[in-house]
């Protein structure tokens, strides 16, 4: 892309924004703030959970379907652990342990007898999907839950400036979103796991000449995967509710994230899970029918130039 | 697999299974399942009737016969509820498969498709919904395979700027969006609801 291309494609994309947030920056100051403190708030979301999901496709090439139902998994987990000990953090732990134990489950017994089969594993999982999500219709019903956000977090935060007050679990969200980000990033650029997995992302056949475990690799980062899933589910549990098809919208935005951000990278999820979260919720604030339609733009906008996705490079 | 691989997969498959299909094309190959002589081989039947006598096999005239004599068995509960619906899934299903097993692509929007076709039919043409523009049925059905046709274009003209695993997951993102699209929508879809009664006229009661 040459310079003067670049710069088109700024203006193009970013003259229409700019026009947009000087108009209902005028027009509602408050609505324009709070609806940019709720879009990336439900971004961290996004991105703790689509992380998961790039994780485990950057390095097994395996997109995992089901990753919407482990999400699910752990909120309802989190749920049952949170009604029965009290403890939020305890169920946070529960609600990422429920799902990395799934995650294992899933790849041990059944992705690794299909391993190098993408398209056959992808099926299954997809296969997978359906089956968590009626079992978990099963035992808990249709019914929506609602999980209470813990003491210290309850209630708003008042004085802020235009803003005037604002939930404190939703602003911890944020919170949440970058500590993980940040653990992600010292996991796979400063310990030995992280260079295995990179160097697994790179060659797979090179690395395990090189006489490391990969299936052990494998495990451990689908076993990570499937667990951000479970965490962003019980966190979700809270913000929004548990309740079936929950887990086919965060399919979904995993899907968006991933597609936006080019996968296998997670600073392209931290940018995908951003976009998608400011388009989604601006959309539903300005144009409640159409929300939608956004992320179909943004879809059609990043396949039209870079069909890798933002930060990805080709497989 | 990715969908450069797939499609080399299936074309050597089929080249290799093609002299077996087409055995006058070899020669040395099967000989010809007809077990009769062909009684129009020399006569000047029309084309169509020598057609049928070499490709009809008594499996398809048991089926036809079934699917023909069907609604005469069953009750209506059976014919509705279960026949109609295998034929139409099996319709989708069948596109699945080709575009798999030729194009080496797996579409999971294919529902999408049949979905938009439907909501086509249901908005323009007669239904129960206050939506419904009451198009005549002749008009409607072409311009519903018209709209499907158009978007499917547009999906696939996404969709085959990548290919295998991005494919599917471009595709099923697009049919999930779909999904909230329709079920956001009250304006054109009417949400959940959807539209019931698509018939043919405009009931006068």
């Amino acid at each position: 892309m040459t310079r003067r291309e670049r710069l088109a494609t700024w203006i193009l994309v970013g003259g229409p924004i700019l026009v947009f947030s000087l108009w209902a920056l005028v027009d509602n100051p408050r609505l324009y703030l709070v609806t940019m403190l709720n879009s990336l708030t439900l971004a961290s979301l996004y991105f703790i959970v689509a992380s998961g999901f790039t994780l485990v496709f950057g390095l097994m090439r395996n997109v995992n379907l089901a990753h919407g139902s482990l999400y699910l998994l752990g909120g309802y987990v989190g749920y049952v652990v949170a009604r029965e000990t009290g403890w939020w953090i305890i169920s946070l732990a529960a609600g990422f342990l429920a799902a990395a134990v799934a995650g294992v489950l899933i790849q041990v017994l059944i992705l690794r007898r299909m391993q190098g089969q993408d398209l056959r594993q992808t099926m299954v999982t997809i296969g997978l999907s359906i089956v968590i999500a009626d079992i978990l219709l099963w035992i808990f019903t249709g019914q929506v839950y609602q999980m209470e956000a813990p003491t210290w977090l309850q209630g708003p935060i008042r004085g802020i400036p235009v803003i005037k007050a604002y939930s404190a679990y939703r602003l911890s969200l944020l919170g949440f979103g970058i500590a993980i980000g940040i653990f992600l990033w010292f996991l796979l650029n400063r310990t030995k796991v992280g260079m295995m997995i990179r160097a697994g992302v790179d060659d797979r056949a090179m690395l395990a000449a090189a006489g490391v475990n990969v299936n052990l690799v494998f495990a451990i980062t689908f076993m990570l995967g499937a667990g951000l899933a479970g965490f962003g589910g019980v966190i979700g549990a809270v913000e929004l509710s548990v309740v079936p098809g929950e887990d086919t919208r965060l399919l979904l935005a995993s899907l968006i994230v991933v597609i936006v951000g080019g996968m296998g990278s997670v600073l392209g999820a931290a940018i995908g899970a951003a976009i998608l979260g400011l388009a989604e919720t601006y959309g539903l604030a300005y144009a409640p029918t159409y929300s939608v339609v956004f992320t179909f733009v943004i879809l059609i906008g990043v396949l039209a130039f870079r069909p890798r996705g933002i930060m990805g490079r080709p497989a | 697999m990715t969908a450069a691989k797939w499609r080399r997969a299936m074309n050597t498959g089929v080249a290799s299974a093609v002299p077996r299909l087409l055995p006058s094309a070899g020669g040395s190959a099967a000989p010809t399942p007809a077990t009769a002589p062909d009684p129009y081989a020399d006569s000047n039947a029309p084309r169509w009737l020598k057609f049928l006598w070499r490709n009809l096999s008594p499996r398809h005239v048991f089926t036809l016969a079934f699917v023909l004599l069907l609604p005469l068995i069953v009750s209506p509960f059976i014919i509705y509820q279960v026949a109609s619906q295998a034929l139409i899934f099996g319709l989708i299903a069948l596109s699945l498969t080709f575009l798999a097993g030729y194009g080496g692509m797996v579409s999971l929007a294919q529902m999408s498709v049949a979905g938009m076709a439907g909501y086509a039919l249901a908005v323009l043409g007669v239904s129960g919904t206050e939506t419904s523009l009451g198009w005549p049925w002749g008009v409607v059905v072409p311009f519903a395979l018209f709209i499907a046709v158009l978007c499917s274009t547009l999906i696939g003209w996404l969709s085959v700027r990548t290919d295998g695993i991005y494919t599917i997951m471009i595709t099923l993102a697009i049919g999930v969006a779909f999904y909230y699209l329709v079920l956001q929508n009250y304006t054109v879809f009417n949400g959940f609801q959807g539209s019931r009664r698509c018939t043919r006229r405009r009931s006068t009661a």
